[in-house]
């Protein structure tokens, strides 16, 4: 089991959760680059969902997350 | 080796020692970057479709990685928290296997012999499981030995992170791996990245030991081809390691 021992404090959230919202972005961008040119094609396109789905999930969940310590 | 294929396997044998010497987010930093070099050789560089394949797979540890540091702490239950994380991974996992047309065969899905491999693989895990718990000292991940935790423990450990961590290195990186380079090449390496990945344990015992057992089922997926098998002897390791060891012998 690869992730047992991790610990999840709030400050790794935290700061995860920065690393993971600046990656997003990143990936976002480096997409609408990529996807006008010739190098575009039906496996890049998987690839970048490969990576922009499980983060954009890790995103609603970290909003969500913050949401509810503020309520 | 193509250095197209070895840089990033560096990369991640690189992040995953930084763990190991709880150095955290340099080490997530070294796996953003990763990421980000294995995109542009897959988008720009003019490699081969099968080593295309293997740079697609090693996106999915480097994710493995990534959401574990970065899933909020939503349950105060250790256990349940692991659910959620191997849960998200089944989805750049369904990705892989759609983009690369991974068959159903190639993954080992296969529930033939299962009267005969489901009790071996009892077994074997039995034993993996007692000696981890003897290198590891695991803390259960279990209040207290009833029915209801060992339901729950059993499906975290069945359901979601047996599954995942075997498709992952095994039914995926291994038989891409192999494709490119050899039977030996792919059973070695997969077995290498699957006790890599350990090192945020920071004991140098676990990475040797989980090195082993990832060489081990790498080997026996290699003769077998089956993933449940592979999977039981995991979950059924970790059930014992984390669960009833970690309770009986406090």
């Amino acid at each position: 089991m690869i992730i047992s021992n991790i610990d999840q404090s709030l400050e790794i959230i935290d700061i995860g959760g920065k690393f993971i919202s600046a990656l997003l972005v990143i990936l976002i961008i480096i997409l609408l680059l990529v996807s006008g040119t010739k190098y575009w094609n039906r496996y890049v396109s998987n690839i970048f969902d490969t990576c922009l789905n499980p983060l954009l999930l890790i995103f609603l969940a970290i909003v969500i997350f913050k949401i509810i310590l503020i309520v | 080796m193509k250095k197209e294929i070895y840089v990033p396997i560096f990369g991640i044998i690189a992040a995953e020692g930084l763990m190991f010497f709880d150095k955290i987010f340099q080490g997530l930093g070294i796996h953003i970057v990763n990421l980000f070099t294995i995109i542009f050789i897959i988008v720009f560089s003019s490699v081969r479709l099968e080593e295309k394949n293997i740079l697609q797979s090693l996106i999915l540890i480097i994710m493995l990685r990534i959401v574990n540091l970065s899933m909020p702490q939503f349950f105060t239950v250790a256990i349940l928290q692991h659910s959620l994380i191997y849960g998200i991974m089944f989805i750049p996992i369904y990705h892989v296997i759609n983009n690369q047309q991974i068959s159903l065969k190639e993954l080992g899905i296969d529930f033939r012999k299962l009267y005969i491999y489901l009790p071996v693989a009892i077994f074997i895990g039995i034993i993996i499981g007692l000696i981890e718990y003897k290198i590891l000292s695991s803390i259960s991940f279990i209040e207290e030995i009833k029915i209801s935790s060992m339901i729950l423990i059993s499906i975290i450990m069945f359901v979601f992170i047996g599954p995942v961590e075997e498709i992952i290195f095994r039914s995926i990186i291994q038989t891409r791996i192999e494709k490119v380079f050899g039977s030996m090449s792919a059973i070695l390496l997969s077995g290498g990245l699957f006790g890599v990945m350990h090192a945020s344990y920071g004991m140098i015992n676990e990475i040797m030991f989980t090195t082993m057992f990832g060489i081990v089922l790498s080997y026996i997926f290699y003769r077998t081809r089956n993933l449940p098998f592979i999977v039981t002897i995991h979950g059924t390791a970790n059930v014992m390691s984390f669960g009833i060891l970690a309770k009986m012998l406090i």
